[in-house]
C-alpha cells in the first residue's frame, strides 16, 4: 500500500513537471530517470553502459579461465586448484549474472550449472555430515589448506553464503530447483545449526572434531540469511549482540565484543558482509518476501551498512584517503588480509589471520568498491570507482585492489572479487537478487513424508530452544 | 618513566631508622584541635582564597593561642578551615592520615643512602631514577611540612640530596643518566650496572617541577636548587617548537634523540621545562588526541600510533593527580592562590574524566579501580595498568606490549589520588580499601590485585612519596606556591641570552613549522 502512495505521488510530480506538450523522447527518458532513480531503489539502477559491460566481460572471463572440466568446479585463486563452499556460492552467482547480463547463453549456462550440480550430489562429505572445507578442483577430493588429501572440518559461514545462492538459484531457474534440493538433502545440519539458532564450524584435530562459534558481527548475521532461507532458526547468530561501539571519523561504529586479547580471535568491521546481504537480500529479513527495495525489513542490518559506508566516506572527506576495506587476499605475504574498519582496538587495522599489523598491505579493495559503488550512488562511490575502474586484465579478470600506500596495484585474482563484480553489476540491473519460491517441491515432500524422515535436523525436525536464547 | 626493577638486592641495608623528635605542634593539629579555635571563618560561607602569607599569619595566630612558638610546620595547622579552597579533601589530617604519613614516611628512612643522600626507587634495591628522585623530595618536603621531620633532619637530607645532584655525572654531559646507582651515584644500566643510557625528559620534568617547588618553599635552598638545573644542557631535550625529546643509545651505541611523552605525561612534563625558562609549548598542547566513550565518559587518548612508534598511549590516573595536587591544573606561568579556578582547563576537564571512568567502572561492574602504572613483586616487575592504552579498554601491559591482565590492581598511589582530588563516596571506598595497606616497617604496599591474588608486595619511593604529596595537598592545597623571591637561576638565564645560549636556556631559535 505504502509503495503505490509513493508511485503515485512520483507520477504527479511528474506529470506536473514535464505537462503535456513535450516530446516522446523526452518522456521516455524522463519516465526511465524516474523508475531508475532512489525512489525505488537503493544505490545505483539502470542498463549498463558500454564500459560496465566491459567489466563484466572481464569478470567473466575468470570463470572461463579457471573452471575445472572434469569437476565443474572454480579456484578460489586464479590458477589454484583449491575451492571452497564459499568460492562455489561465487561461481553460482557469476553465473546467474553473466545469463542474465547476456555474457552467455541459456545452454552454456545450462552445461556449467549442470556439471556444479551433479558435484553437488556426488561430492565426498566431511564424516558423512557436510562440505569439507576445501576441495581439489581437478579431482573432487577433500583437501586441506595445504593442498594435501585430508576432511579438516565443515565452515558454517561459506555454508550459508552457499545456501543462499542455492535458494536464489532455485528461485530464479525452478527447473533445476529439484536437483538443488537433492544436494542440501544429503547433509546433516545437526552440528551446524543447533536448536538455539547459533552456528557453529567444525575443526578436526588429530582424532577429535573440535567445535567452534563461527562467525563475527557481519559475516555471522549475513550467514545466518542462508541457513534462514532455507527454513532454519538462526535466533542466536542473527542476534548482533555482543557488541561494543566505538566513534571512528564521527561516525558511531558496532563492533564484536569479543576480545582478541582474550580469544585470539578478530571480529574485524568489514566492508563485504553488509554488502552481500544488501545487494543478495536488499538487507531484508530472509522471510521477506514482498518488501520494495527502498524498505529494509531488517533495519539493524541496514544501519550497521549504511555506518559502514559513511565512516569510510567520512575517512575520505575529512583526510581524503580513498577508503574501501574489506577482507581479501594478496600477492605476497601474508597472502591475506582482514584489511579492516576495525579491530583489535584500532580504526583503520590492517591483519593478517594470526593478527600481526600489516598496515602498509592495505588495499582499496575492487570487492569492496563494487559493492559500495552499487549499493549507494553518491560522490563518494564515483571517485572510488574512479580509482579501480582499470584495475583489470581483459584477459584474466579483475585484480584484487590498489595499494592504500603507494598506489599500485595488488595482482592477486581472486574468484570472490569476480563474483562481487558481476553480481554488483546484475544488482544494477535487477535490484535485490533474492527472490520468491514457488509453492510445492521435491524437498518438501520429503520432509513431510514421516517414512523418510532423515534425522538430519531440518527445520521441521527441530527442538525448543533449551536454554535462555 | 619508574624504574623497572629486573632484580631485587637480597639484603636491606638500611641506615638506623632512629628518627630524631617530633615537633610538638604536630599532634595538635592532627586531633584537629587548633581548627575550632581558629577557624575564623563562617560555616557555609564562599570559599575565599587565602594567600600563603595570611596563612603563615592565622597559624602563628593559632600557634600564639596554644602558647606556641610558631615553627614552620605549623602553617599546617591553618589549614584547618571548614571551607572549601581547593579541590577535594581541605583541613587537617586526621589521626589515621596522619599515622599513614609516618608510615609512608618509614620507607624513606629505610632507604636513604647516606653516602649520597639519593633514596632507592624498590625497597632495599641500591638504584633510581630522576622520577624517584622527585618523588622522594616532595615526601621530604611533605614530611617536613606534616612534622614528621625536623627541620634540622630536612636540612641535612636535602643539602645531601642536592649536593649530589649537582655533582652528578650527566649523560654525554648533558643531562642526568636514566639510572643511577644510590650507593655510588654512578651512571647505570636497569640492571644497576655501570654504563650510561640515556636520559628520560619526562623523568627530568618532574624533578624540575619538584626543584622549583623546593626553592619557591625554602629559599635558603634556592641556590643549590638552582645550580643544580645550572648544569644542564637543554639543547636536545627541548627543540624550538618545544616538543620534549629523550635520548637513548642504538645498537651501534649512537645516541638517537626521540620525542617523549604521551598525552597526561607529556604535558605535565612540559610544565617542568616552562617553570625554568625552556618553554615547552607544543609539548604542552593536548594534540594529537582523540577520545573514546569508557562507561559513557569520553577518555582522551593520545593518537600517536602504538602500532607504527614503540610508544604507548597509555591513559592513567598518575599523570592528572600529580598535575592535580603539584600545579592545580594550572598553566605553570599561573601565580595565584585561588585553587578553585585552573588556568589549565582542559587538563581539568580531562582529569575528571579520568576520576568519572573509574567510578563508572565501579558503578557498571563491581570492579572497585583506580589504575595507574605499577611496580610489581615478580616478573615483569613493571606494568602500565590503564584505563585504555593501545587499543584497548582497561589493558594492563608491560613495557613491551604484552597483555598481562592478572597484574591489573588498585594502585595505592592511585587510589590515594583520587581521594585526595576528588571529594565523593567513591573515593571514601577507595580510602578505607587501601588506608591499612602497609607494612609498618617499610612502608605502604604498591597495590592490591584486582583479580584477588592479595597485595603487590613491593615497597617503592614514587608509591610512598606521592602518597605523602597527596596528604600534604589535603592540607595546603596546590603545592607549587610561587613566594616572588630572587633567584640565581633568572640571573643565569639573563646571561645565557646575552651569551647565545650554549645550554639552549631558553631557546634562541625561533619554531621553523607552524605551531
Amino acid at each position: 500500500m505504502r509503495r503505490w502512495l509513493r508511485l503515485t505521488a512520483a507520477a504527479l510530480a511528474f506529470v506536473s513537471a514535464w505537462g503535456c506538450g513535450v516530446i516522446v523522447r523526452g518522456v521516455q527518458r524522463g519516465a526511465t530517470s524516474v523508475r531508475d532513480s532512489e525512489l525505488f531503489h537503493q544505490g545505483r539502477h539502470g542498463p549498463l553502459s558500454a564500459e560496465e559491460k566491459e567489466w563484466a566481460k572481464a569478470a567473466w572471463k575468470y570463470f572461463e579461465n579457471n573452471s575445472s572440466p572434469a569437476t565443474g568446479l572454480v579456484g578460489a585463486v586464479d590458477r589454484s586448484p583449491a575451492a571452497s563452499l564459499w568460492t562455489i556460492a561465487d561461481h553460482i552467482a557469476a553465473m546467474i549474472a553473466a545469463r542474465d547480463l547476456g555474457l552467455i547463453t541459456q545452454r552454456d549456462f545450462d552445461i556449467r550449472f549442470s556439471a556444479q550440480l551433479q558435484f553437488l550430489n556426488t561430492m565426498p562429505l566431511f564424516m558423512e555430515r557436510l562440505p569439507n572445507r576445501l576441495y581439489n578442483i581437478t579431482n573432487g577430493s577433500m583437501i586441506n589448506p595445504q593442498s594435501q588429501p585430508e576432511a579438516t572440518g565443515w565452515s558454517a559461514l561459506d555454508l550459508g553464503r552457499l545456501l543462499l545462492w542455492l535458494r536464489i538459484a532455485a528461485q530464479r531457474h525452478p527447473q533445476y530447483r529439484e536437483y538443488i534440493e537433492k544436494a542440501v538433502l544429503r547433509w546433516s545440519f545437526c552440528d551446524v545449526v543447533d536448536d538455539c539458532g547459533g552456528l557453529h564450524g567444525g575443526l578436526r584435530g588429530g582424532d577429535s572434531l573440535r567445535m567452534l562459534t563461527e562467525g563475527r558481527l557481519g559475516y555471522e548475521e549475513y550467514a545466518a540469511q542462508g541457513f534462514q532461507a532455507w527454513g532454519f532458526r538462526t535466533t542466536r547468530a542473527s542476534r548482533i549482540e555482543p557488541f561494543d561501539r566505538i566513534r571512528i571519523e564521527g561516525v558511531e561504529i558496532l563492533h564484536d565484543a569479543l576480545d582478541p586479547r582474550e580469544s585470539g580471535t578478530f571480529a574485524p568491521v568489514l566492508t563485504s558482509p553488509y554488502t552481500l546481504d544488501g545487494m543478495e537480500l536488499n538487507w531484508d529479513r530472509a522471510e521477506d518476501r514482498q518488501s520494495n527495495d527502498t524498505e529494509h525489513t531488517d533495519f539493524v542490518m541496514a544501519d550497521l551498512a549504511q555506518r559502514v559506508y559513511a565512516v569510510q566516506e567520512a575517512r575520505w572527506r575529512h583526510e581524503h584517503v580513498l577508503t574501501a576495506r574489506t577482507d581479501h587476499p594478496l600477492s605476497q605475504a601474508p597472502f591475506f588480509v582482514y584489511d579492516s574498519i576495525f579491530v583489535a582496538g584500532y580504526p583503520w587495522n590492517t591483519i593478517s589471520d594470526h593478527g600481526d599489523v600489516v598496515l602498509d598491505k592495505s588495499l582499496v579493495s575492487t570487492r569492496a568498491v563494487f559493492g559500495l559503488w552499487a549499493l549507494w550512488r553518491t560522490a563518494y562511490t564515483d571517485a572510488l570507482m574512479r580509482s579501480t575502474r582499470d584495475l583489470y586484465d581483459p584477459q584474466r579478470g579483475w585484480f584484487e585492489g590498489r595499494s592504500e600506500r603507494t598506489g599500485g596495484y595488488d595482482q592477486t585474482i581472486s574468484c570472490t572479487t569476480n563474483a562481487i563484480v558481476l553480481e554488483s553489476l546484475l544488482y544494477k540491473v535487477q535490484g535485490k537478487l533474492f527472490g520468491r519460491d514457488a509453492d510445492g517441491s521435491y524437498l518438501d515432500t520429503v520432509l513431510a513424508d514421516p517414512f523418510r524422515a532423515r534425522g538430519r535436523c531440518f527445520p521441521s525436525e527441530r527442538k525448543a530452544c533449551r536454554d535462555t536464547p | 618513566m619508574t624504574l623497572r626493577r629486573p632484580a631485587r638486592a637480597a639484603g636491606l641495608l638500611l641506615a638506623a631508622a632512629a628518627l630524631g623528635s617530633l615537633l610538638g605542634c604536630s599532634g595538635n593539629f592532627a586531633q584537629g584541635g587548633p581548627a575550632a579555635k581558629v577557624a575564623p571563618a563562617a560555616k557555609g560561607a564562599p570559599a575565599a582564597p587565602v594567600s600563603r602569607i595570611e596563612r603563615q599569619a592565622m597559624a602563628a595566630a593559632a600557634c600564639s593561642q596554644q602558647g606556641q612558638t610558631p615553627p614552620v610546620c605549623c602553617v599546617s595547622a591553618a589549614a584547618c578551615l571548614s571551607t572549601a579552597r581547593h579541590p577535594g579533601r581541605n583541613g587537617c589530617l586526621t589521626a589515621k592520615e596522619l599515622e599513614m604519613a609516618k608510615v609512608a614516611w618509614r620507607y624513606f628512612e629505610n632507604n636513604e643512602q647516606k653516602e649520597t643522600g639519593l633514596v632507592n626507587a624498590v625497597d632495599g634495591y641500591p638504584s633510581t631514577t630522576m622520577w624517584d628522585t622527585a618523588s622522594y623530595l616532595g615526601a621530604l618536603i611533605a614530611a617536613q611540612r606534616l612534622c614528621l621531620i625536623s627541620t634540622n633532619e630536612f636540612d641535612r637530607r636535602v643539602v645531601a640530596l642536592l649536593s649530589t645532584l649537582s655533582s652528578l655525572s650527566l649523560y654525554r654531559g648533558e643531562l642526568p643518566n636514566k639510572v643511577y646507582n644510590t650507593k655510588t651515584a654512578e651512571k647505570v644500566n636497569y640492571g644497576n650496572a655501570p654504563g650510561e643510557i640515556g636520559f628520560s625528559a619526562l623523568d627530568l620534568g618532574r624533578l624540575l617541577i619538584w626543584l622549583r617547588i623546593l626553592r619557591e618553599d625554602y629559599p635558603e635552598h634556592g641556590n643549590a636548587a638552582d645550580r643544580v638545573v645550572m648544569r644542564w644542557n637543554f639543547c636536545h631535550a627541548v627543540d624550538s617548537c618545544g616538543t620534549l625529546f629523550g635520548a637513548y643509545v642504538d645498537a651501534d651505541k649512537k645516541t638517537v634523540y626521540a620525542q617523549e611523552g604521551r598525552l597526561g605525561y607529556e604535558e605535565y612534563s612540559a610544565k617542568g621545562f616552562d617553570l625554568w625558562g625552556a618553554p615547552a609549548a607544543r609539548a604542552a598542547l593536548p594534540e594529537p588526541y582523540a577520545v573514546i566513550p569508557i562507561f559513557g565518559v569520553d577518555i582522551p587518548y593520545d593518537t600517536r600510533d602504538p602500532r607504527e612508534l614503540k610508544a604507548h598511549n597509555y591513559v592513567v590516573s598518575e599523570s592528572y593527580i600529580l598535575d592535580g595536587v603539584e600545579l592545580n591544573w594550572d598553566l605553570s606561568s599561573d601565580h595565584s592562590d585561588d585553587d578553585l579556578h585552573h588556568s589549565n582547563p582542559w587538563m581539568a576537564d580531562f582529569a575528571d574524566r579520568i576520576y568519572r571512568v573509574q567510578e563508572a567502572r565501579y558503578k557498571a561492574t563491581g570492579i572497585i579501580t583506580a589504575r595507574t602504572e605499577h611496580q610489581l613483586d615478580s616478573a615483569p616487575y613493571f606494568v602500565y595498568d590503564t584505563i585504555f592504552s593501545d587499543g584497548f579498554a582497561w589493558n594492563t601491559i608491560t613495557e613491551e606490549g604484552q597483555y598481562s591482565p592478572r597484574f591489573a590492581a588498585i594502585a595505592i598511589k592511585g587510589a590515594l589520588g583520587l581521594w585526595v582530588l576528588w571529594d565523593t563516596p567513591y573515593t571514601d571506598l577507595l580510602f578505607r580499601i587501601v588506608a591499612n595497606k602497609f607494612d609498618p616497617a617499610k612502608g605502604f604496599y604498591e597495590g592490591i590485585y584486582e583479580d584477588g591474588h592479595g597485595l603487590i608486595k613491593t615497597f617503592t619511593a614514587n608509591n610512598n612519596g606521592i602518597l605523602l604529596e597527596l596528604l600534604l595537598y589535603k592540607v595546603e592545597g596546590k603545592l607549587l606556591r610561587f613566594s616572588g623571591a630572587p633567584s640565581l637561576w633568572e640571573h643565569y638565564l639573563v646571561n645565557e641570552r646575552m651569551s647565545g645560549a650554549a645550554r639552549c636556556v631558553p631557546r634562541g631559535a625561533s619554531c621553523k613549522d607552524p605551531p
